[in-house]
């Protein structure tokens, strides 16, 4: 996977910690080859390749990751939709790399998660019209954590910490037996690497968060990073960051993304919906948290930079 | 008096000397090098009575075999307790000898405990411990504690110098 | 030759050296506790700057002038609390008396926290970004 990957397991025996880690890693380069949208041999490029042509025989995994999309496709309104493929293909931002206008506009009619068909019976996936691209990234790293960490309580591990680039999956507690502390980062661009604005305890849950912070170039003074909006195929500029809390990584990953499109108003109501808990920072700094979290967040003095309304 | 008396004097205060410091050593103490420093008030007999050799000779025999005894030679222990007892004898006899009368020896035993608190300190420093926030905490702690001890074995020793004076008178 | 005796022989310099030895190590003593001590000191930030830095061992009542007004805090018995607070929902102030951690308060901007509080400084597992 694309970023860095670090395993925390906690267990009276090295040997079995070590080799349950071990399994761990396996298993997430394992979802990684699956997915890999820019190799070639993943099943996510075969899907792609036929795109309007025919459907793709894939592994469960790849249909498992798929139809958690949809769901969060769903629950966001499109806000989040793994068909952005199409559009943020053309973007590179390690090159700086900003498509016309006039290219988005032509590819945005490839921009539909309805169109992806999943046939569970034949295990089998069809994207409907040629030309359409799905790029799982914005979910594979959230669903790797959380098998990575299915792997590690099979293998006897009662607690463990699971990092995909800032996608978190803890369960039990730390070596210190409380509960997990997961720092959320500062979205100033002026922070450093390690700057939070709060801390959160959590067991058992997931923890993701989505920001403009993370991969972003600026062109002709107007900065451009990787959240595109499904609907626009332009960067969301509703957000700065936004944390989700919730069970399953796979869910809160993609949901950040949804939610970080959709905005804060929104984006509370769809996670007080779903019983899930968040902090958002909305673009005119202003920090808005779920109410339940009052209790069990801590905040730095970084937060100061921002207004709670 | 003679060269030969003067040699059995030293001799004499020396092993006085020891033991004091010998049995000082086998006293519990609170604070490692928190001593009464007994030893001191030989050191300052001596130099009330034979004078600035006859006590510096006796700070050396004393800090020496001592140490032999205690096992502690030629470790830092023996270092500090050697430096200790030059800088007090050294400090002492100048106070005496620049300002005859300025103070007792009460007074005296006061500033001798002080610098020999204040070399130790630094010693120690210098081999032990290198990290200077719990020196700059416990010094004035041992030096409040060497103030007291200094001011007590001042009187215990004005008690023996008019006594031996007394003594020494020839009759 | 009796104690009494001696005391009186000793001389002007002697008490005064030994008076001002003593007294010169006790505020020495009383000094070095005060830098030293590890006693944690109440950090108190305003909008983002450190605006008091007090004792927790001293009973103590300051206002904070914040965002939207002036919060009051008060140190009793090495502890600390928001009495009033301008803020809506006066979360602050409902979190009662704290011997550690901190206190914040958002909708004020007012942090309150004993030891200092470093910049993110708390200790964390992870980060989520």
């Amino acid at each position: 996977m694309n970023t860095i990957v670090s395993i925390t397991a906690v267990s009276e025996s090295k040997d079995k910690a070590e080799k349950a880690i071990k399994a761990a890693f396996d298993e997430i380069n394992k979802i990684q080859k699956l997915t890999d949208f820019y190799s070639g041999k993943s099943e996510i490029s075969l899907i792609n390749k036929n795109a309007g042509v025919s459907p793709v025989k894939v592994s469960g995994t790849v249909i498992e990751i798929l139809e958690k999309a949809l769901d969060v496709s769903e629950k966001t309104k499109g806000s989040f939709d793994i068909t952005i493929g199409a559009i943020s293909s053309l973007y590179d931002f390690s090159k700086n790399i900003k498509p016309s206008n006039k290219e988005i506009l032509k590819r945005l009619k490839y921009v539909n998660y309805k169109n992806i068909i999943i046939d569970r019976k034949n295990q089998t996936v069809f994207l409907k019209k040629k030309g359409m691209l799905i790029d799982t990234g914005g979910i594979t790293k959230g669903y790797a954590s959380d098998k990575a960490a299915e792997v590690l309580k099979i293998n006897g591990i009662k607690s463990g910490i699971i990092a995909v680039g800032g996608e978190i999956h803890a369960f039990g507690t730390n070596p210190d037996n409380k509960l997990w502390k997961i720092g959320i980062k500062d979205p100033d661009p002026n922070s450093e690497e390690n700057d939070i604005i709060a801390a959160i305890e959590l067991s058992d849950s997931s923890i993701s968060t989505s920001g403009d912070y993370q991969r972003f170039f600026i062109l002709d003074g107007k900065k451009y990073h990787h959240i595109l909006d499904p609907k626009t195929g332009m960067p969301a500029d509703l957000c700065r960051s936004v944390t989700v809390i919730g069970k399953e990584n796979s869910m809160t990953d993609a949901l950040a993304t949804g939610i970080f499109v959709l905005g804060p108003e929104e984006g509370i109501k769809i996670l007080k919906e779903n019983g899930l808990n968040g902090v958002i920072i909305d673009k005119k700094n202003n920090l808005i948290i779920t109410p339940e979290l009052d209790k069990k967040i801590e905040f730095t003095s970084n937060c100061s930079k921002y207004n709670k309304s | 008096m003679t060269q030969l008396q003067n040699k059995y004097q030293i001799a004499l205060l020396s092993a006085f000397a020891i033991g004091i410091h010998s049995i000082e050593n086998l006293l519990p103490s609170p604070i490692p090098w928190l001593r009464f420093g007994f030893a001191n008030i030989i050191t300052l007999i001596a130099l009330y009575i034979y004078g600035f050799r006859a006590a510096f000779t006796v700070t050396l025999i004393r800090t020496f075999i001592s140490s032999l005894i205690n096992g502690t030679f030629p470790g830092p222990a023996y270092l500090m307790s050697l430096g200790g007892g030059i800088a007090a004898t050294i400090s002492m006899w100048l106070i005496i000898y620049l300002i005859p009368h300025l103070f007792s020896a009460v007074g005296i035993s006061v500033i001798g405990a002080f610098f020999h608190n204040t070399i130790q300190i630094f010693i120690a420093y210098l081999l032990l411990i290198q990290c200077l926030e719990p020196v700059i905490l416990v010094s004035p702690l041992i030096i409040l504690a060497g103030t007291i001890a200094g001011t007590i074995n001042g009187i215990v020793a004005e008690f023996v110098i008019a006594n031996l004076k007394n003594q020494l008178k020839p009759t | 030759m009796n104690l009494h005796q001696i005391v009186r022989n000793t001389t002007k310099a002697d008490r005064i050296l030994i008076l001002f030895l003593i007294i010169f190590c006790f505020s020495l003593i009383i000094f070095f506790n005060r830098i030293f001590s590890n006693k944690p000191s109440i950090h108190i930030y305003s909008e983002g700057k450190e605006v008091y830095i007090l004792s927790l061992n001293e009973n103590n009542q300051v206002n904070i002038k914040g965002r939207l007004g002036i919060t009051t805090i008060e140190i009793k018995d090495k502890k600390v609390r928001f009495i009033s607070s301008p803020c809506k929902n006066k979360l602050c102030i409902k979190q009662g008396w704290k011997d550690s951690g901190s206190i914040i308060c958002l909708p004020n901007n007012v942090i309150v926290s004993i030891g200092e509080y470093r910049k993110g400084g708390i200790e964390i597992d992870a980060i989520t970004k």
